[in-house]
């Protein structure tokens, strides 16, 4: 069903010109921009709005000899090889039987090997630097349920901290709209590779996330301005009475489908993301602090039968961890940053140790342009906290928050998060032991193209061109 | 170096009875360090194999530990077991024990927002030694902190304090100095308030100085936009008193500024964030005008600060120019480790980067007697398990003032709590 508004109504619409008079100039652009895209995605014709353009670069094959191998699935590799050639991982640990022609080999000793790192949640381009009023996009604080809007369509590409993050190893990022609203919005997965478009950083068949969000800042943000939800039990009304129309939605729907007798509801771009996490098609990704809070929203997918992904900064996981293991549910967290608000004041730097230990999913996540350069940090955090309290992991283990964990919460395991051959090339080369603070990527390839090399070539943003200081690396 | 719950018990034990039993006699038992890795921040360096001894409250001797005199039968011997030992972490820019949540007004005295209030504004009044915060940092091997006011509307935002986050409830007893530096920022929040022009803001603060000299309160008209007398009062005290005014600016045309400022008006200056500092690096070595730095914020997070980076701080110190780290994290302070971990990665000597959390504040915010492992000098220090710093260290055992302090925390508690949730022996809400 193809929904006839979006369908060429671009062109119609002219929202620019309606609202600030600068009509002309608008409409004149319309052409301009039609021809623009025309030249953009040739070739790509058949993809739908909004679809991914992105294709990894042509490279050369890669062959890194003795290094150290966290392979993001649990294992550590000494003194081992890993062969990268036409965007995939050859070989891993053992010698290649035939190396690919004209490979370029790097020598890898003394240096250790990951996955490319993944950040499930950010906010880089959609709350980009300079943090000035004309760049905060990232919350659509208007309404408490804004389940219609996307963040792929805040992000700014020359958002100078991504080229940063770059610099922090992270070669996959979810961008998420902020948590002011009950429903925020539609989150996207993005390639951590500079593009003049957003659809040129989107991961091929990566499944949007819806941002839910609990506790304190929904009800403060509208019941200060005396509306809907004030109180916590006012955010639960909020999620039922949306969930229960998006129930009726999807009826509607497929009784259509099944009966041409019946018509399908009239298409809602709200409805149509509730939908999708009903029918599977959509990723739940939860901002939820308090274990009461994420219990209840627990029961709210039992009783609207959706599937949370994950709850993020959930500082309160270890509380029920046992509860999370058994919902199968992941939480996306910090290693020890608290006390900023209330819903933050019971984090200990034991969480990630601990829902880990209860086998439920465990990631470290970001939420920050700072923190994001320095993921692997903060899972050498979390590791030694695990360790203080007397569990027995290491490295090659705690690299799992970082990597194949975050890459399941996102659905693109099967692509990228471990180093396995067959995935994608998404790799990182350290200069040392990633778990230390003096650690820094010197290398970092992203479907086998080297998009990062320290000192020598790393990418710059428009934003930063002629600016006193520039790039990811030297910054 | 880890002590059971029950060894740690018996030693506290001993120590208490010992002191208890020393109570009428003029010497305290010397508590001796040994064995360690004695990071000094003096010339004596780092000392492998090193000893520190302690008694009442301050160090005595520092050495090779096969150079230690002998000690008496009555002497409490820490084997260190070949770790790192360090000056007590100073945090050269918080808010603690001024603020409990953040988010929460009720529970933060960090600033005024709409009560008009400048250079009068002082942190001291709400010095709380109960806050939660204060054990957390302590274990984090923080031993003494700047409290400072967070910046408000106003540019001059108030007096603030260096606390030692020794183990009171008398807030009396957290001031190691009570009138340490008048705060400020140069920021476009403070500019706003002056009509939103930084051009405005350097006349405001040259006026308000100008006429802080001649104040007399019997006199004093304060004219709509102008300070109060008790504003008036507290900047003539402040000019007078040759404290300095520590400016958080980051554009280096800004820093410039400031610099002209200061000298006009001689007083002393210090930097804070000063994110393009590095540009005039010269002229801050030259000026003797110091840095306080968070050495992770590389983010050209707005246009004051498009010059961020983060060799910052190895910039600074290859100039001349005297540094120190903050977390500006008050929750997190113990990160400023981090942040010298990142700044050595970037470039700064190991050395450097342990002096710009210890003996770097120390000098900068005239603390004579700290942030040095040096015979006379206070007995704050830190045992790491490793790398003081490393990410994956941590602080083994924390003194202040020759006391060994608890490392017990309230999330301490709540781990011990929830450690095994699928405990039904003892009841939840009692564990």
């Amino acid at each position: 069903m193809t929904p006839v508004f979006v369908d060429g109504g671009a062109q119609k619409a002219d929202p620019i010109g309606s609202r600030s008079g600068k009509g002309a100039a608008a409409r004149a652009l319309v052409p301009l921009m039609s021809a623009l895209a025309g030249v953009l995605f040739a070739g790509s014709a058949s993809a739908a709005p909004y679809d991914s353009t992105y294709a990894p670069l042509e490279a050369p094959a890669y062959v890194i000899d003795n290094a150290t191998l966290l392979t993001g699935d649990g294992r550590r590799l000494d003194g081992a090889q890993i062969v990268l050639a036409a965007g995939k991982i050859v070989s891993v640990g053992t010698s290649a039987v035939e190396l690919p022609a004209n490979a370029v080999r790097i020598d890898g000793t003394g240096k250790w090997i990951t996955p490319g790192l993944i950040d499930v949640h950010s906010h880089l381009g959609d709350y980009p630097a300079p943090a000035v009023q004309s760049t905060a996009d990232g919350n659509e604080v208007t309404s408490p349920n804004t389940a219609h809007v996307w963040a792929e369509h805040s992000v700014w590409p020359q958002d100078p901290q991504f080229p940063l993050a770059l610099a922090g190893g992270v070669t996959t990022l979810q961008i998420l709209p902020g948590s002011a609203n009950l429903f925020g919005g539609r989150g996207v997965t993005l390639k951590n590779v500079p593009s003049r478009t957003v659809q040129g950083m989107k991961f091929p068949g990566a499944k949007h996330a819806l941002k839910m969000a609990c506790g304190e800042n929904p009800k403060r943000v509208y019941g200060s301005q005396g509306k809907a939800p004030g109180t916590r039990m006012g955010n639960m009304a909020g999620y039922r009475t949306a969930w229960a129309k998006a129930k009726e939605y999807v009826a509607k729907q497929d009784l259509a489908k099944q009966d041409d007798s019946e018509d399908p509801p009239d298409y809602n771009l709200q409805l149509e993301t509730l939908a999708g996490v009903l029918r599977g098609e959509i990723l739940v990704h939860n901002h939820c602090y308090r274990a009461d809070e994420m219990a209840n929203m627990i029961e709210l997918a039992k009783e609207f039968d959706y599937k949370i992904t994950a709850f993020h900064h959930a500082v309160e996981s270890y509380k029920i961890a046992d509860l999370l293991a058994e919902q199968n549910i992941c939480s996306a967290l910090w290693a020890d940053w608290w006390g900023f608000k209330l819903e933050a004041f019971d984090a200990i730097e034991e969480n990630i140790a601990l829902v880990d230990a209860a086998g439920a999913c465990a990631i470290v996540h970001s939420d920050s342009e700072r923190g994001i350069q320095r993921l692997n940090q903060d899972a050498a955090r979390a590791m030694a906290a695990a360790q203080r309290m007397g569990r027995d992991i290491d490295e090659a283990y705690a690299i799992t928050w970082v990597t194949r964990n975050a890459a399941q919460a996102l659905g693109i395991e099967q692509e990228t998060g471990t180093l396995e051959p067959n995935k994608a090339a998404d790799v990182v080369l350290w200069n040392q032991n990633p778990f230390s603070v003096y650690a820094q990527a010197e290398q970092v390839f992203i479907d086998g193209y080297r998009y990062f090399e320290r000192d020598k070539r790393v990418p710059v943003t428009d934003f930063e061109l002629h600016q006193t200081v520039q790039g990811g690396g030297s910054r | 170096m880890n002590f059971s719950r029950p060894l740690k018990g018996l030693i506290t034990g001993l120590v208490l009875i010992i002191s208890l039993s020393m109570a009428s006699i003029s010497f305290a038992a010397v508590v001796a360090i040994e064995n360690a890795k004695v990071a000094t921040l003096t010339a004596a360096g780092t000392i492998e194999s090193g000893a520190v001894h302690v008694s009442d409250g301050v160090i005595t001797w520092v050495g090779l530990g096969s150079d230690a005199p002998v000690l008496g039968a009555d002497a409490e011997r820490i084997d260190a077991q070949g770790h790192w030992v360090t000056p007590g972490l100073i945090e050269s820019h918080t808010q603690l024990g001024i603020v409990e949540i953040n988010a929460e007004s009720s529970s933060s005295d960090v600033r005024v927002e709409e009560f008009p209030m400048g250079p009068a504004f002082e942190v001291r009044y709400a010095l709380n030694p109960a806050s939660v915060l204060l054990p957390i940092s302590r274990a984090s091997g923080v031993t003494a902190a700047v409290v400072a006011p967070a910046a408000g509307n106003d540019p001059l935002a108030g007096v603030g304090v260096v606390i030692s986050l020794r183990e009171t409830l008398d807030p009396a007893e957290m001031l190691l100095t009570e009138n340490l530096a008048l705060f400020g920022g140069m920021g476009s929040r403070s500019a706003k308030f002056v009509g939103g022009s930084r051009s405005a803001l350097m006349v405001r603060l040259r006026e308000a100085l100008t006429a802080a000299k001649r104040f007399s309160p019997g006199r004093y008209v304060a004219d709509e936009r102008g300070y109060s007398a008790s504003d008036m009062a507290a900047l003539k005290r402040w000019l007078s008193s040759g404290a300095p005014l520590a400016l958080s600016v980051n554009q280096a045309s800004h820093i410039l500024q400031a610099l002209a400022l200061a000298n006009d008006f001689k007083f002393p200056l210090i930097i804070l964030s000063g994110a393009e500092a590095w540009k005039v690096a010269p002229q801050l070595a030259a000026a003797k005008v110091p840095v306080v730095l968070d050495a992770m914020a590389n983010i050209p997070i707005d246009f004051d600060s498009l010059g961020a980076r983060l060799d910052s701080a190895a910039l600074l110190h290859k100039a001349g120019v005297t540094i120190a780290f903050t977390s500006e994290n008050t929750h997190n302070a113990g990160w400023i480790r981090q942040g010298g971990g990142i700044a050595v990665a970037n470039g700064l000597p190991f050395d450097a980067a342990l002096a710009a959390i210890t003996s770097g504040p120390a000098k900068i915010w005239g603390l004579d007697d700290r942030g040095v492992l040096a015979k006379g000098k206070v007995a704050d220090l830190v045992i790491w398990s490793s790398d003081p710093l490393e990410v994956t260290t941590h602080a083994e055992k924390v003194m202040i003032d020759g006391e060994w302090t608890s490392l017990e925390t309230r999330q301490g508690r709540l781990l011990e709590r929830y450690r095994d949730v699928s405990n039904t022996v003892t009841p939840y809400g009692y564990r």
